[in-house]
């Protein structure tokens, strides 16, 4: 992946992409909107303590 | 349990695949769905930037989960035309996601536009070819009054 912005920039959008685009198919899909949320709340922690480690 | 991963072009030579006709989809047989964490996330990423990397592809939205073989077959004859049609409108092109915020962002957006064969909320899909101008481009947005961010190459994601 080439990043023009940061890598933590990268993280979220791809995260966006995996769980609002692609194709939706019928089947299964594992993510209920909590674990969507989720998601969310750990890769906010996540983007957080890289920064805290990068200052 | 079939995990399935992207639609792309039978055969998709090298991948686990079902395959129906003209169509394959990237599987992997797998013993529970995989969890929305950050491993499993960019186990999918890899897999369909694997096949980007080698052919079109329609990545399939992760956590997507079958019985069996058979149901995913059924589904690449049952859609066998649409999916035919993205993969022709994707051929060739990656998608970049492109944040832009600030007074500007309607006219940043437009421009961009131009640069990019197709454009949905906060991505363009752009030719391979194409990718080092239109980041410049996006990249000579970026002011004081002007916050753009550009990441990619995605696979299409956005335009399936």
């Amino acid at each position: 992946v080439t990043v023009v912005a940061t890598q933590d920039v990268a993280l979220v959008d791809l995260v966006d992409r995996l769980i609002h685009g692609g194709v939706v198919i019928t089947g299964d899909i594992t993510l209920a909107v909590a674990d969507v949320d989720l998601v969310y709340v750990g890769l906010r922690a996540l983007i957080a303590s890289a920064g805290t480690v990068g200052r | 349990m079939i995990a399935v991963y992207a639609i792309t072009e039978a055969p998709a030579d090298g991948f686990e695949t079902v395959v129906a006709g003209p169509l394959a989809a990237v599987v992997r047989e797998v013993e529970e769905a995989p969890p929305a964490e950050p491993e499993a996330f960019l186990a999918h990423e890899r897999i369909v930037e694997e096949v980007m990397a080698a052919q079109p592809v329609l990545p399939v939205r992760f956590g997507t989960t079958f019985a069996d073989e058979g149901e995913v077959a059924s589904l690449l004859r049952e859609r066998e035309a649409e999916w035919l049609a993205r993969l022709e409108a994707v051929r060739g092109c990656v998608e970049l996601a492109v944040r832009i915020e600030g007074s500007e962002r309607e006219a940043a957006r437009a421009e961009l536009a131009t640069y990019a064969r197709d454009a949905a909320q906060n991505a363009f899909l752009v030719p391979a070819p194409d990718v080092e101008a239109f980041v410049a481009r996006a990249a000579a947005w970026r002011s004081e009054d002007l916050d753009v961010s550009c990441t990619g190459p995605w696979p299409p994601y956005s335009f399936v």
